[in-house]
């Protein structure tokens, strides 16, 4: 299997970070998104990213040229369909998803590999509609952000993909630096899950709001833990809003399993409008 | 001079460290509490109690302090109600959290005198260890706590087959920037101890939060 353009849909902030990516891999990228002018800002955004690392000497003039040629913007009309990789990273809609998964399956060449960068929509039900032989080619791969800098993809399966498709990617990604982890389509995969209690439980020691004890909670998991942030700064960064997003559909997909049920203080952050950094208020005051 | 002695148990992470240490040290056998010999105790100051047992034995050796001790006690609750503890037993002088391995050797530690600061801080400084004071100890306190539920969540996923451990202990580290993975600090602090303290945060809340992940029972027998 070679992947020698990749077709990134989603100008967002994953989706951007993901076109950076496979750029500095010298893997050709279109990138494209439903308003232009989105598409355009992040090719802007990318290349002042790329200016940054040469002055820091992260890569060469030479580098960053090629980056730069490997880069391209189309519309959401014409975009080429002779992608050997497609990477969705759109809004968080199901609706929408199999809506544009469903066209991609018509209009991309048959051996292009459809990939789906959600973080909380089944991979199952993206594919489920698609012809048998794309089912095949089908899956998740859900990078972090900043996914530039980030190495993990989670690689998901469903029931239909090719199990020699799944392992090229695993060899790709791990080839180019990358630490992927193969995991079931299960709600929040790996570590939306897994990291649920880093949050949760911080609520469940908390009780009731306590200025005191946010500072304590956090400073301890940092000294003690190694965390590199505690649970209320990574939350006000992450947004409250957010986190208590991913909290809720979890705990739902679960049928309400207590080890995910959210926290009052959460939703009494989020309903006084009080969402972290990007506010300006969250746990903790940013200027 | 303030002559100070140390408890251990057995499955305490730091038993070599805290054995080593130039500081007098007594094994407790959590089955035979009532047969130490606690004259060893007479010319002690103050005891600092390193051991990990669940709260009906941690309940006991305390009892059993206040009879025969009448210096100052420092106790390891680190898989108990700290909490209650530091609320019922008058002879309890602080609280330090040591049974949980630490990636940077610090541990939790609360002290009902603040003047008893100096008096752990040197001592854990001669062990290595650096304290991290706190005024909330509740239920097993905080780093044991969230950690431990993090555990339980990587065994559930391994239960229900999500991903292979070397996978999750993957993901966590380079999606999230974790120290270790799950299973690998599993491994580091016992998951005898994670399984006593979410067995006492199952008891003291009753809230089924804290059941066990049935991997981690299996892993135990």
């Amino acid at each position: 299997m070679e992947v020698n353009k990749v077709l990134v849909i989603g100008a967002g902030t994953m989706g951007r970070g993901i076109a950076q990516w496979f750029s500095q891999q010298s893997i050709k990228v279109e990138l494209i998104d439903n308003v232009s002018e989105m598409a355009h800002k992040s090719k802007t955004l990318i290349h002042d990213s790329w200016d940054k690392l040469a002055l820091k000497n992260k890569f060469s003039d030479s580098q960053i040229s090629e980056f730069k040629k490997c880069l391209h913007i189309s519309s959401i009309e014409d975009h080429s369909t002779d992608a050997d990789l497609v990477i969705e990273a759109i809004i968080e809609d199901k609706k929408i998803k199999e809506e544009l998964f469903l066209k991609l399956d018509k209009h991309m060449k048959p051996e292009c590999i459809l990939a789906s960068n959600t973080s909380s929509i089944p991979i199952t039900s993206i594919a489920r509609n698609l012809s048998s032989e794309r089912k095949k080619r089908t899956l998740g791969l859900h990078f972090f952000n900043p996914a530039p800098i980030m190495k993990l993809v989670e690689i998901i399966k469903t029931p239909w993909v090719e199990q020699g498709l799944q392992q090229d990617l695993y060899s790709m990604f791990e080839k180019l630096g990358k630490k992927p982890a193969f995991c079931n389509d299960s709600p929040g995969f790996i570590v939306n899950r897994v990291a649920r209690n880093f949050y949760g439980e911080a609520f469940h020691l908390l009780g009731n709001y306590d200025q005191e004890q946010i500072k304590e909670i956090d400073q301890v998991m940092t000294k003690v833990g190694g965390f590199r942030m505690g649970p209320f700064t990574l939350m006000d960064l992450i947004g409250i809003d957010v986190n208590y997003s991913v909290t809720k559909s979890v705990w739902e997909s679960y049928y309400f399993e207590p080890r995910f049920r959210p926290h009052k203080i959460q939703r009494e952050m989020v309903e006084s409008g009080r969402i972290g950094k990007k506010a300006h208020e969250g746990f903790y005051q940013y200027e | 001079m303030n002559n100070i002695a140390f408890f251990i148990s057995e499955n305490h992470p730091y038993l070599s460290v805290i054995k080593n240490s130039s500081y007098p040290v007594i094994v407790i056998d959590p089955v035979a509490i009532d047969e130490i010999d606690y004259s060893e105790l007479d010319e002690i100051d103050t005891v600092i109690d390193f051991t990990c047992f669940p709260r009906e034995t941690k309940i006991e050796l305390v009892l059993k302090l206040a009879d025969v001790f009448r210096g100052q006690l420092f106790c390891d609750l680190t898989v108990n109600w700290a909490e209650f503890f530091l609320d019922e037993f008058e002879n309890i002088d602080g609280a330090i959290a040591t049974a949980f391995y630490s990636p940077n050797d610090t541990f939790e530690c609360f002290v009902k005198n603040k003047d008893n600061l100096e008096l752990i801080e040197k001592v854990f400084n001669n062990l290595n260890f650096k304290t991290q004071v706190i005024e909330n100890p509740g239920i097993c306190f905080n780093y044991p706590r969230i950690i431990s539920n993090i555990i339980n969540e990587a065994y559930f996923a391994k239960e229900e087959k999500l991903a292979t451990d070397e996978d999750i202990d993957k993901a966590m580290r380079y999606g999230v920037n974790y120290p270790l993975g799950p299973f690998e600090w599993s491994k580091k602090i016992g998951l005898d101890k994670v399984a006593l303290v979410l067995l006492e945060l199952y008891e003291a809340t009753g809230d089924a939060r804290y059941r066990m992940s049935r991997y981690i029972k299996r892993e135990l027998i």
